[in-house]
């Protein structure tokens, strides 16, 4: 690490390196990280040659104008306590301007899709890495992240490894249910055509809110599953069944008594495929258990097709499944 | 030691004391950062930051074993400048900023031998500018001072520095050929990095 940190301030990184470095810091951790740089600040102290920077007077007198106002603004908290009802009328013009900086703000959005068939791996400016299942998309603001928090909103699935940062929460935001934690590694799936969402958290402590059900909120311990009903507003948590749910980072997906239909839903979401079913209707509800290659669509349709009886056949995005 | 004396001043409110702390780790906290944040606005802030709330924390400044306020001031700068760090490490600006220079060193494909040939084309446009053009563009373009490092250099105005590097650009664009063109953006991006 420590020669890699070297080659990044000397602007010697090569490509290979840059990526090695980013897994590097994240694996690290936050107190190991700092006690990098403190080591290497200390070094510094003891390095000749370290001039007075071009600007100096310039930062000099910026700093004394800063000192400045902070001091006249103590003086002048005190003076608001007694002039608090005089200014009423200025909070409300006050209030409009930065209503409408707000609005110019939120546009700039940061927007990353996966569609059928798609993933993506994405590092938000925090460190936190963010692994995107299929069919699902992230926004966030960049200029507002990581400042008083980090927000981002998810819709579909994802998994994170979020960078610890006691100062800055990180919050998930997606249709119904609210996510916040301060670093920690958990998936999260919230589809929209889904009647529940699923938090599962490998380690750490989270605490899930509703955004549609009042007070309806639930903490959640590692290796737990919480399951929120996005109707009734219930929350359900089931112990030590992370395995199934993380599967999909890792190319293979995971079912656990998943009805067949389903279960037909879920590989072509995957695979981004369409299926055509004929005389499949009195297996719909049943229940399949087993692991799926996430990456081989051909052992899955024999996989089915040894499991239920079927004859497939494939064409162009379509696949066609006929009990026989 | 005279740091101890000027900590004890600094904590009962001594201006002299924390201006003579100030000029004493300046210079030193700049550089440091600028290291990790590579941009001179950002080292800039920071520092900026540091010594004001050193200021505003006065009182509970606490001496190292060295008797010196080193680690109180890595205290303070810490998260900012690890979170700068962080976002310029995971910037996609920043990956590509990496992937040009290594195309640029790359020792003999077809592209590292147009780059050298480029380079040298450059380097003698420049040298048949005038005067002003030519020590203006070496200063900002080959040794990548900024606009005002490069007005301290060479004693100028900062406004001057501004108008002779627009000059010598335009010279230097209708000089180069198209393919040659497309090298000095990728040059231009590398050097004049924010």
């Amino acid at each position: 690490m420590r020669s890699l940190l070297n080659k990044y301030k000397r602007g010697r990184l090569s490509p290979d390196e840059l990526r090695e470095l980013r897994e590097g810091s994240r694996r690290l951790g936050e107190e190991e990280l700092e006690r990098l740089f403190l080591e290497d600040w200390l070094a510094f102290q003891k390095e000749e040659g370290v001039g007075v920077p071009i600007g100096y007077e310039r930062m000099r007198e910026e700093t004394r104008r800063r000192i400045a106002s902070v001091e006249r603004r103590s003086w002048l908290g005190k003076l608001m306590r007694y002039a608090a009802i005089l200014l009423v009328p200025l909070l409300l013009v006050s209030t409009l301007y930065f209503y409408k900086k707000a609005e110019v703000v939120a546009e700039q959005e940061m927007v990353i899709s996966a569609g059928k068939g798609e993933r993506a791996n994405v590092t938000l400016p925090d460190g936190t890495l963010v692994k995107i299942n299929v069919e699902s998309t992230l926004r966030y603001n960049p200029a507002e992240f990581n400042k008083s928090s980090r927000e981002i909103h998810l819709d579909g699935e994802a998994y994170f490894e979020v960078r610890k940062n006691p100062d800055v929460p990180f919050i998930v935001s997606s249709q119904n249910l609210g996510l916040r934690v301060l670093g920690t590694t958990f998936n999260f799936r919230s589809r929209k055509e889904e009647e529940r969402i699923e938090v599962t958290l490998l380690e750490g402590h989270v605490l899930l809110t509703s955004t549609t059900h009042a007070r309806k909120r639930q903490e959640l311990m590692a290796n737990e599953k919480a399951i929120f009903y996005k109707n009734t507003g219930e929350f359900r948590v089931e112990k030590g069944s992370k395995a199934e749910k993380v599967a999909w980072t890792q190319k293979k997906l995971v079912f656990k008594n998943t009805l067949f239909k389903d279960l037909i839903k879920t590989i072509g979401r995957e695979y981004g495929v369409s299926f055509e079913l004929s005389g499949c209707e009195r297996f719909m509800d049943d229940s399949f258990s087993g692991t799926l290659p996430s990456t081989d669509l051909d052992t899955v349709l024999e996989i089915l097709r040894k499991s239920y009886g079927l004859s497939y056949s494939v064409n162009a995005d379509t696949v066609r499944l006929a009990r026989e | 030691m005279k740091e101890t004396r000027l900590i004890k001043d600094l904590q009962k409110g001594s201006k002299a004391a924390f201006n003579a702390l100030y000029e004493m780790y300046c210079g030193r906290l700049y550089a440091f950062c600028y290291q990790y944040t590579k941009s001179r606005e950002d080292a800039e802030e920071i520092v900026q930051d540091v010594f004001v709330k050193l200021w505003i924390h006065r009182s509970e400044i606490d001496a190292d074993t060295y008797g010196t306020c080193a680690y109180f001031l890595f205290r303070l700068m810490k998260n900012q400048l690890i979170n700068r760090y962080n976002a310029l490490l995971n910037s996609p600006m920043f990956e590509e900023y990496t992937n040009v220079v290594s195309l640029m060193e790359e020792a003999d494909t077809e592209k590292a031998v147009e780059y050298r040939e480029f380079k040298e084309t450059l380097l003698s446009i420049i040298q048949r500018l005038p005067q002003n053009q030519r020590s203006v563009a070496q200063c900002r373009l080959l040794e990548e001072l900024n606009t005002e490092e490069t007005a301290q250099r060479l004693s100028l105005s900062e406004q001057t520095v501004r108008n002779q590097l627009s000059m010598a650009l335009k010279t230097i664009r209708e000089r180069l050929c198209k393919l040659e063109y497309i090298w000095f953006i990728l040059f231009l991006r590398s050097v004049i990095k924010q």
